[in-house]
């Protein structure tokens, strides 16, 4: 653990001390010299064969300008109906015809250095340059490939909403911003990486949200250094408080509902252009076991299976173990009746407890890689196969007991209902340091292995809130919204694991 | 001034912290001790037991108080002088670590006869250091949300201690002081060591948040080990015949043998696996004392070094030296007067010191 905290600490520093290029580059203010500053632009951006370079003469004023863009990344109608052609054929009746009176696109800004207008470029503006001004147009003519708004894959809903996010940050904002309409939501907008410069925008109520949470996230993403972001994943990693956990330390959703009933909590979202994942921090524990449908069925069917998804999380982790320790040492706690039934099971299979509960679980992860990867026609080709492993074949074979393949499955399917792909891929992790401390020390191992577990999540924090938080440090009010869901008119505050500043959400009393 | 603001915790996480660091060994070995020395009457022990402890945790907020941000580690300096008071913590730090020391193989003893005898002891010991190490690496922030969370949790002990009430004797009570009162008090000086672990006030007081309520809370914290103490030695008073209770060495767990549900046979294994859950807390605790004052000493500001050394020194120690049942009981009585010496006696001590000083040393006291 030492030796590997040297190395990833060793390799941070010497990736703190390399210069930063993209963020302070030394600013190269524009020439009035028209050519120059298009020659300046071409030898930056050499090599790019996409890159247009337009020469026209305004009609307007009769100045000679150059437009620039490129190709792939801008929206050629726009450019062509909304830039090109008024600059070439329209005049303007005004006393000083600017540009931004004659081009008819939405969103114009001015720049003075080469850097900023590089940047533009690189991401789909067009630029124009005009003789004998230091300053160049920027015109916002993006259009870049995208996919249309699509049900989300990962989260299905059974009455919620059906769009999902998709990989063009200004989309999934939208998408958030129709749920919450109010001045309030602010966007923080940064850029991160040196050669990707994902666009990362925090979402937020200002009059929610706790403000040293809110510096504490943006502070963690300024002091990130690195290429590029690509995915939520990514930048997942370089913010959270325990890189050594294996549980989660942010949600990651991609329905703008969550997002925006998230928000309203008072968290704050993260929405990171090409990622079709937005962030959610702080996060708690109880969060990775709800789902947006929680709150749209009855609130009785709701708590039922949140505390069934509970259930799962300690089956998940437990039940192998507790197998292996009670067929080990500990036969004592079965039942006599049952005791006899596992022993006859188990009489034909020549491996002790430990072996053959590995085999089973890992052949169960493999058939849920497999199942992952394989383009769907395969797939339904792994369902075959693992009903033939993981079932009667095996046990007939007497490689492993019947009871055997029931907590194998037991434990497969409680996995597969917790919500949050995260959270159910770290507890199937920690499952096999469990499954190996019960063969060492049996029950006790166990209990000790659910100790340090236990110890290891009051620990957690996610943006210096506790992770653990509506259980640990206890806080009862929290409860509604745990475990349970009690009725949405009870719920009249929003959560203290956020640390809201204004904790009060909706009038104490129900609307007859 | 306020150094440890960043950590502080509310008053129900110091009332758990302080029940915590008490309920220890207590609960298992109380009723047969209790039963040796004073028969039936051992509740009354008790009480007085319970007595004394609450009057020494007054003494402590009392001599806490004056100094509100400072722990035991530095208020003695500040008393005493540098040197003396260096001296003085270190004898308060090899107290607390004795306390870690035999609590923790005391209890590692214990696990080994009922789970595993046949582990080397050694193994024992490397497996109650991961849960040990993980919490105790921590601040006192999430050591006390350990303390809340496990007290709300394992409640469900006790629910099921009420499950062979059904075969109760009350007659076994009476007469009351059937011996006199002698037996009674002979019987408080082991109660009063099952008490131990409020002097976990002694470092707790600057990080209370609201340091006007450290007097309850350290009352109540004592009263929780109590109401649970008294209900654990009636149900074993009640179940056994006062004859048959000294002939087992832990009657609280012979009581849960016989719970029998059809589901589950032998309840009492799970119910010692919880246990493992609340007696951790009492060694944690005396651990992240000792060594929060060793960083103190030297004037460090992280304590989870001197925590992991102290843990390997017990590794390589429990490799070579595995103490009988009678050495143990003897350290645990080492432990028990040593005790006495630090947790009822100094803090009366110091406070009265403290009154002297301060009357003369009038203008010069800051």
């Amino acid at each position: 653990m030492g030796l590997l905290r040297t190395i990833i600490r060793g390799k941070r520093q010497s990736n703190t001390q390399a210069p930063k290029v993209s963020k302070h580059q030394d600013p190269k203010p524009l020439s009035t010299d028209l050519d120059k500053n298009v020659a300046d632009l071409q030898s930056l951006l050499t090599l790019s064969p996409e890159l247009i370079t337009r020469r026209l003469l305004i009609k307007s004023t009769g100045e000679r300008a150059t437009l620039m863009y490129l190709d792939s990344l801008s929206d050629k109608m726009a450019i062509n109906n909304d830039v090109l052609r008024p600059l070439m054929h329209y005049t303007v009746e005004t006393d000083e015809p600017l540009i931004e009176h004659i081009v008819t696109v939405g969103c114009i800004k001015q720049a003075t250095d080469l850097a900023q207008v590089e940047l533009a470029v690189l991401e789909g503006c067009s630029v124009l340059f005009v003789e004998d001004k230091a300053t160049a147009e920027l015109f916002y003519t993006h259009g870049w490939p995208q996919r249309a708004i699509e049900d989300p894959q990962m989260e299905a809903s059974l009455k919620g909403a059906h769009q999902g996010f998709v990989e063009t940050d200004c989309q999934n904002i939208a998408l958030v911003r129709r749920y919450i309409q109010n001045r309030e939501l602010k966007i923080k907008e940064t850029r991160v990486g040196r050669r990707g410069m994902t666009r990362i925008s925090i979402l937020y109520l200002a009059d929610v949200v706790n403000p040293e949470v809110l510096q504490e996230l943006s502070d963690r993403i300024d002091r990130i250094d690195t290429d590029a972001i690509l995915s939520s994943g990514e930048l997942e990693e370089f913010i959270e408080d325990n890189p050594y956990s294996p549980f989660p330390q942010f949600t990651t959703t991609e329905r703008p509902d969550s997002v925006a009933s998230q928000i309203l909590q008072g968290r704050l979202a993260i929405v990171i252009d090409k990622s079709p994942e937005v962030l959610i921090g702080p996060a708690n524990f109880a969060m990775f076991f709800q789902s947006i449908d929680d709150y749209s069925v009855r609130w009785q069917v709701s708590t039922f299976i949140r505390i069934l998804r509970f259930m799962a999380f300690f089956i998940t982790i437990f039940l192998p173990a507790f197998y292996i320790a009670a067929t080990t040492y500990n036969f004592e706690v079965i039942p006599l009746r049952l005791l006899l039934s596992i022993g006859q099971s188990r009489a034909v299979v020549p491996f002790p407890p430990i072996l053959e509960a590995l085999i089973m679980e890992l052949t169960l992860e493999m058939l849920k890689e497999a199942g992952i990867r394989l383009p769907s026609p395969i797939g339904q080709t792994v369902g075959i196969v693992g009903a033939i492993v993981i079932g009667q074949a095996t046990v007939q074979a007497g490689f492993v007991s019947n009871i055997m393949v029931i907590v194998v499955s037991l434990t497969g399917l409680a996995s597969f209902i917790i919500p949050n792909n995260d959270m159910s891929a770290a507890i199937r992790l920690i499952r096999f340091p469990m499954m190996m401390i019960a063969f060492f020390y049996g029950l006790l191992g166990v209990g000790i292995g659910m100790l340090v577990l236990l110890g290891h999540l009051i620990a957690l924090e996610s943006l210096g809130t506790p992770y653990f938080s509506p259980f640990s440090p206890v806080r009862f009010a929290d409860w509604k919204d745990s475990f349970l869901r009690l009725p949405i008119w009870k719920m009249n505050m929003r959560p203290l694991s956020t640390r809201a500043v204004q904790s009060r959400k909706q009038a104490p009393k129900r609307g007859e | 001034m306020k150094k440890y603001a960043l950590n502080d915790i509310t008053l129900i996480q110091y009332i758990m912290m302080i029940h915590g660091s008490q309920l220890g060994f207590g609960l298992l070995a109380l009723p047969a001790d209790l039963a040796n020395y004073a028969g039936m009457d051992g509740w009354i022990s008790l009480i007085i037991g319970w007595l004394l402890a609450v009057i020494a945790s007054l003494f402590i907020v009392q001599l806490m108080k004056k100094h509100p941000d400072d722990t035991v580690y530095d208020l003695l300096p500040r008393y005493f002088g540098k040197p003396l008071g260096a001296i003085l913590n270190c004898c308060f730090i090899l107290y607390f670590l004795f306390g870690f020391f035999i609590t923790f193989i005391a209890s590692i003893g214990f696990f080994k006869i009922e789970f595993l005898p046949n582990t080397p002891n050694f193994l024992m010991v490397l497996l109650f250091i991961l849960p040990t190490y993980n919490l105790v690496r921590n601040n006192v922030r999430v050591l006390s949300r350990y303390a809340e969370i496990t007290f709300w949790g394992f409640l469900w002990i006790f629910i099921v201690f009420m499950y062979p009430l059904k075969e109760a004797h009350w007659l076994n009570l009476l007469p009351v002081l059937r011996d006199g009162w002698q037996p009674v008090f002979q019987a408080v000086n082991t109660t009063c060591l099952s008490f131990l672990g409020f002097e976990i006030g002694l470092i707790l007081h600057p990080f209370l948040k609201h340091k006007e309520h450290a007097v309850k809370g350290i009352v109540i914290g004592n009263l929780l080990t109590l109401i649970i103490y008294l209900g654990v030695i009636l149900i074993c008073f009640l179940f056994f015949s006062p004859d048959d209770i000294t002939s087992y060495r832990f009657p609280t767990l012979k009581v849960l043998k016989i719970i029998e549900f059809r589901f589950m046979e032998r309840i009492e294994i799970i119910v010692l696996v919880g246990y493992a859950f609340l007696i951790i807390r009492v060694w944690t605790h005396y651990l992240f004392a000792g060594a929060f004052g060793i960083s103190r000493l030297l004037g460090k500001q992280d304590h989870k070094r001197y925590a992991a050394i102290t843990l390997a020194i017990v590794l390589i120690l429990s490799t070579y030296y595995k103490p009988s049942n009678i050495g143990l009981r003897s350290m645990l009585k080492i432990f028990g007067k040593l005790g006495w010496g630090f947790a009822f006696a100094l803090p009366i001590i110091l406070l009265v010191y403290t009154k002297v000083f301060a009357i003369f040393r009038k203008g010069a006291y800051r």
